[in-house]
């Protein structure tokens, strides 16, 4: 399958790009492209312009002030992972970057693209022909939906591994536009439109991951649950934060609804609680309540919904385990 | 056979292997020609449609593209891999049959423009109604696929050996049930393809292709082009990997050489991975109802056994398909008396085709399964009641086999102790648990419509061998095998031998890789050459040593009188001194070998010796089972194997690892989902076969037999192994969670539900024994 046609452009500072960004609306950032090309191949993304951020200079790093621990957008997956600040501090975020697709996943793709990866449905990632097959869904540009028969609305899924582990710990993203930068909360990136998932205005940028370091005092884990250990998107990903002394804890999904999920009901119930099997098994009744998945994918929702409460106890469990450890 | 052998035997890497890893190694998408087009297929995008009209105006008129052809525009030629099943075109006529059909083709400079103008071909269809079950597609009433088809079936056969009723009037115990085995895609590493090129000035047409038998190709692209088969010239360059999927002419061959043709320039294709999944071929699904009367004590007197095979669009290799599921149902165990019914129905779906086993894992996984369950039922043994009703060498057999050598019942009490059987088995904690399964496969098919394999080998000056063999490596390593046979036989080094195979200009004739035969054919032609070379060479030599021409031996590149190694000379002098004796250089060898048969059987119509020689194994596997995710790890998987003897074991072992993970993907992983006619998961990702980290420790157990019939007494070890896996890990599964599945694949999802639904009916018993005494 071959590339749609495209203009090219390779800006050396964040400035250029935004600017570039700005006369062509409907550019898309390229970062790893492990993501981008392969819809681009599909034929589900067609911008008429490429801007290729990875010739940017000071976007690859993980430092530490006396604030936060700020990673730039163009940090690999395995320069993350790799990291033993990461490893050792914020094992989430170690845990979910090594398990994204395969290991050429990992040295290619860069956390601000595994964030703003494009959602998921088993009708949109298919090539052009494929998709003629059926009329043009919403997401790809026309009128219906083959998984849930509704007006205007897409269901597709949001599918990344990292995203979930940064909500875990509350991460907040600094974006750069053409006026200022703004930094906002992770969470609210998704916008839990299919068909638009991020909340991005033209011409912005995500440029740094923002983790406050009080995060560090926390104990975490990640657990994703996939077809095969070697490459696949996530069935269901659960990540899960807590500070022990506190009782307050944080849990979030990936795979499981049109956006990466805080879990806010479920640690509304969890918070402030010793987390004995029972209050566990109530939590885990309650997270399968908390998405919404829909069949977007050859997995269904029962068993998604089922991973949910599971998973929630495993990464409980095993943040305890290094609680203790 | 009581001889030291150096080469034979040998754990040697495959030829190409340090070619392959370097990736030098020339597939045909490598290969490139001066001035050569790219070619592009246009697919169905609809399940089932007369075709109204095709317009190609606009894709002719976009710069670059070189041509365009419709089904309008060629032959009326119809292809099919076996000649009585032929039913397709190249590319289709007057009907698409299923979402993927080929409808047209474009050639261009580029590949971009050829992507870019097949989508600008407009094709009117009229929509017809679309049938995607057997079941439905086989009633009154359903759409007809092909015209003059009734109830689409293409192939329907019920043959009976003994006298069935008689035999499950005498029996003790009779169960029923029915089983489901899903479609599974083949999935080389290397898609599909083809580069063309044709000389005008001489009408020569020389086509490279990713093809497991370059010999049919020929025949079939000189049918379907309608131009000598003399003036069709196919050579093979590696191929990666074919499991069946590569036996058949694809519209890419037909394509690429029609565009050399018309264009005088060279003209590549190469298929996408989704036209791989889509549009080729895969294991057949099958519905099957088996029906198994036994006495008390296990022994088998009588089945039943009726098959639906869901053949897709298209025969492709439907009759051969059905026969070996029904043949194979009397070996390896004892089943005096049956009948079989085999269905073989169109739908607008895929289209079903050989793939490694042939028609015979769909039986196996059915046969398998339901032994284990009958077992159970009775309060027997299960690895006990297959060795009881293991059939032997030398029995006469209902189907007229000959069984000259038969390790099955040997194989499984090594599976069966290797895996711990006695200790593990009903007694592992819940989740736990092992299973296993046999099977038998026809080794060296060549009773068939009298094939034959060629080999050559020639003895120059320089002391290098050269062979020239028409079987068709295609990853297994047959290269190998027969440049091993020829070294051993002339007592050289591996490295000595160049060979040559698979050009159908220049190679001599070899029915190719299908049906487990390369070593056995291929391979007893390549020895028949090599004794005659060297027998020209002794001759020669005897008489200046003053010895008997029975007495010398060659070795070690020496030739020398047995026993005193003093009296001899090196091959290179022996060589020289053949050519100042102004003997004819280089000293060729011929060697055609054929399996003795007095009558070949296509098994179609008759009974008969299918095969030269038969190989028996089983599998048992161990399996951990997660309660709470549904996910089952195979973690251990026996094969005990009777090959014969393995030319080289470390290509027997790569069988193996490959079959178990076949095995494994169609019991756990694999299924073409396929909803509306349409394929779900056309790509490796979301196919998800099993990866390198999903594999389980793996133990190979020889039961080495000395066939009489293969070189050196080897047998097949390609497709038999991949058999008996899948039955062996669904009843691990069993004897971990006390389900029994009827259904591949066994996903973590039907885990759950099985489980679930097991602890809402605890006390409800499902015993489908129809009588029981
Ligand atoms: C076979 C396969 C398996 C995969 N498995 C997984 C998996 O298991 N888990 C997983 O999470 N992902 C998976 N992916 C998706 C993808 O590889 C990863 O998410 C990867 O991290 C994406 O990063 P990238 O830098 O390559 O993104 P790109 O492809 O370069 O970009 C992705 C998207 O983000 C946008 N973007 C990139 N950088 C910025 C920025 N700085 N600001 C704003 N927008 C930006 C791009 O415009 C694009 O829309 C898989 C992909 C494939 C092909
Ligand atoms: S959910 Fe519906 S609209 Fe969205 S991608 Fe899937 S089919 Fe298209």
């Amino acid at each position: 399958m071959r590339l749609p046609k495209f203009e090219y452009f390779a800006p050396k500072s964040l400035k250029e790009a935004v600017s570039i960004l700005q006369n062509e609306p409907s550019a898309k950032i390229l970062a790893g492209g492990t993501d981008l090309l392969v819809n681009m191949k599909h034929k589900v993304e067609c911008p008429p312009a490429i801007v290729n951020i990875k010739g940017i200079n000071d976007l690859d790093y993980i430092k530490q002030d006396n604030a936060a621990v700020r990673i730039g957008a163009l940090t690999t997956l395995k320069h993350i992972y790799m990291t033993s600040l990461i490893q050792e501090k914020l094992p989430v975020l170690a845990e979910a970057a090594s398990t994204v697709g395969s290991y050429h996943h990992q040295t290619m793709g860069t956390l601000a693209g595994n964030l703003c990866q494009q959602n998921r449905c088993k009708f949109f990632n298919q090539s052009q022909w494929w998709r003629s097959a059926r009329p043009t869904c919403f997401k790809a540009g026309g009128q219906i939906c083959h998984v849930v028969n509704k007006k205007e609305i897409c269901y597709s899924s949001y599918c990344g591994d990292v995203a979930p582990a940064l909500l875990a710990l509350n991460a907040k993203i600094l974006v750069t536009g053409h006026k200022d930068s703004r930094e906002i909360l992770l969470e609210d990136l998704f916008s839990g439109d299919g068909k638009a998932p991020l909340n991005l205005n033209p011409g912005e940028i995500l440029a740094e991951i923002i983790i406050a370091l009080e995060e560090m005092d926390g104990v975490s884990s990640y657990i994703k649950f996939a077809n095969r250990e070697s490459i696949d998107f996530p069935i269901v990903g659960t990540a899960f934060w807590a500070s022990m002394e506190n009782k307050e804890y944080r849990v979030a999904f990936t795979a499981a609804d049109r956006k990466p999920l805080r879990a806010h009901q479920v640690e509304a119930f969890m918070n402030g609680k010793n987390l004995s099997e029972n209050i566990l098994d109530e939590a885990s009744a309650l997270a399968a309540k908390e998405a919404k998945p829909i069949k977007t994918s050859v997995y269904s929702t029962t068993y998604k919904r089922r991973l949910m409460g599971l998973l929630l106890k495993s990464t409980v469990s095993e943040a305890m385990r290094r609680a203790k450890s | 056979m009581e001889k030291e052998l150096n080469v034979v035997g040998a754990r040697l890497p495959m030829m190409d292997a340090a070619q392959k890893v370097k990736g030098t190694a020339l597939f045909t998408d490598d290969l490139i020609l001066p001035g050569m087009l790219f070619g592009k297929i246009l697919r169905s995008p609809v399940p089932h449609a007369k075709i109204l009209n095709i317009d190609t105006s606009r894709a002719e008129k976009l710069p670059g593209v070189k041509g365009v052809v419709t089904g309008r525009d060629i032959p009326d030629r119809k292809y099919g891999i076996v000649p009585m099943a032929k039913d397709e075109y190249a590319l289709a006529k007057d009907k698409v049959r299923y979402i993927g059909d080929d409808v047209a083709a474009v050639c261009a400079i580029d590949p971009e423009i050829a992507e870019e103008a097949v989508e600008l071909i407009k094709v009117d269809y009229e929509e017809l109604p679309a049938v995607f079950d057997p079941l439905e597609a086989k009633r009154e009433g359903a759409p007809e696929i092909h015209a003059g088809i009734k109830n689409n079936t293409s192939f329907a056969i019920r043959k009976e050996f003994g006298d069935v009723r008689k035999a499950f009037a005498e029996c003790d115990a009779i169960f029923e049930d029915t089983f489901y085995s899903q479609p599974v895609n083949h999935a080389p590493l290397e898609p599909h393809a083809a580069l063309a090129q044709f000389d005008p000035l001489n009408g020569e047409l020389t086509i490279w292709s990713s093809t497991q038998i370059p010999f049919f190709l020929r025949r079939n692209l000189s049918n379907t082009l309608q131009i000598p088969e003399s003036k069709v010239r196919v050579v093979k360059p590696k191929v990666g990997g074919g499991f069946g999927q590569k036996i058949d002419l694809y519209a890419k061959d037909f394509c690429a050489a029609w565009f050399a043709i018309q264009l005088g320039k060279p003209v590549k294709f190469v298929y996408e991975r989704e036209e791989v999944f889509i549009s080729t071929r895969q294991r057949h699904p099958m519905y099957i109802t088996v029906k198994t009367g036994m006495k008390k004590d296990g022994i088998i007197l009588a089945q039943k056994f009726q098959a639906h095979a869901d053949g897709g669009a298209y025969n492709s290799t439907a009759p051969t398909m059905i026969a070996l599921s029904c043949y194979f149902l009397m070996i390896p165990y004892r089943v005096p008396n049956l009948i079989y019914e085999g269905y073989h129905v169109y739908t607008n779906k895929p289209v079903g085709g050989a793939m490694r086993g042939h028609g015979i894992p769909q039986a196996r996984f059915a046969v398998e399964r339901q032994l284990d369950m009958i077992a159970e039922r009775l309060g027997l043994d299960a690895a006990e009641v297959r060795i009881k009703n293991s059939i032997h060498a030398g029995e006469p057999h209902p189907a007229k086999f000959i069984i000259n050598t038969c390790g099955f019942s040997d194989s499984v009490k090594k599976a069966a102790d290797a895996i711990g059987w006695k200790e593990k088995r009903g007694k592992l904690p819940l989740g736990r648990g092992v299973g296993l399964a046999g099977a038998s496969f026809p080794s060296g098919v060549s009773n068939m419509s009298h094939i034959s394999s060629g080999a050559v080998v020639q003895l120059g000056r320089d002391g290098a061998v050269n062979v020239l063999s028409g079987a068709a490596d295609i990853g297994q390593g047959a290269e190998t095998v027969i440049s091993q046979i020829v070294a051993e036989e002339l007592g050289v080094p591996i490295e000595d031998i160049r060979i040559t195979a698979a050009d159908t200009g220049i190679t001599p004739l070899d029915p190719g890789t299908f049906g487990s035969g390369v070593t056995v054919r291929a391979g007893n032609a390549a020895r028949l050459a090599v004794i005659s070379v060297k027998q020209k060479l002794f001759n020669f030599i005897a008489d200046k040593l003053e010895a008997n021409v029975a007495d010398l031996v060659a070795k070690d590149r020496n030739i020398f009188v047995k026993g005193s190694p003093e009296k001899g000379m090196t091959l290179s002098e022996a060589l020289k001194s053949y050519q100042y004796a102004d003997l004819p250089m280089p000293i060729v060898g011929r060697g055609s070998w054929m399996a003795p048969a007095t009558e070949p059987t296509t098994l179609f119509k008759e009974d008969g010796n299918f095969a030269p020689s038969y190989s028996f194994m089983t599998q048992a596997a161990e399996v951990d089972v997660d309660l709470h995710t549904g996910k089952v790890k195979l973690l251990r998987m026996v094969t005990a194997h009777d090959c014969g003897r393995a030319i080289n074991p470390m290509l027997v072992e790569g069988q193996l690892e490959g079959s178990v993970v076949g095995g494994m993907g169609q019991a756990l992983y694999e299924d073409v989902i396929v909803e509306k006619g349409q394929v779900m998961n056309p790509s490796f990702l979301d196919y998800g076969f099993p990866t390198f980290l999903e594999m389980p420790e793996i133990e190979a157990i020889e039961v080495e037999t000395d066939d009489p019939i293969g070189p050196f007494g080897a047998k097949e070890a390609g497709e038999g192994t991949q058999l008996s896996p899948a039955p062996a890990i669904v009843n691990a599964i069993y004897d971990a969670i006390g389900v029994n599945f009827m259904e591949l694949p066994i996903t973590p999802e039907k885990i759950l539900d099985a489980l679930e639904e097991k602890k809402n009916r605890k006390n409800s018993r499902s015993d489908q024994c129809i009588s029981h005494c």
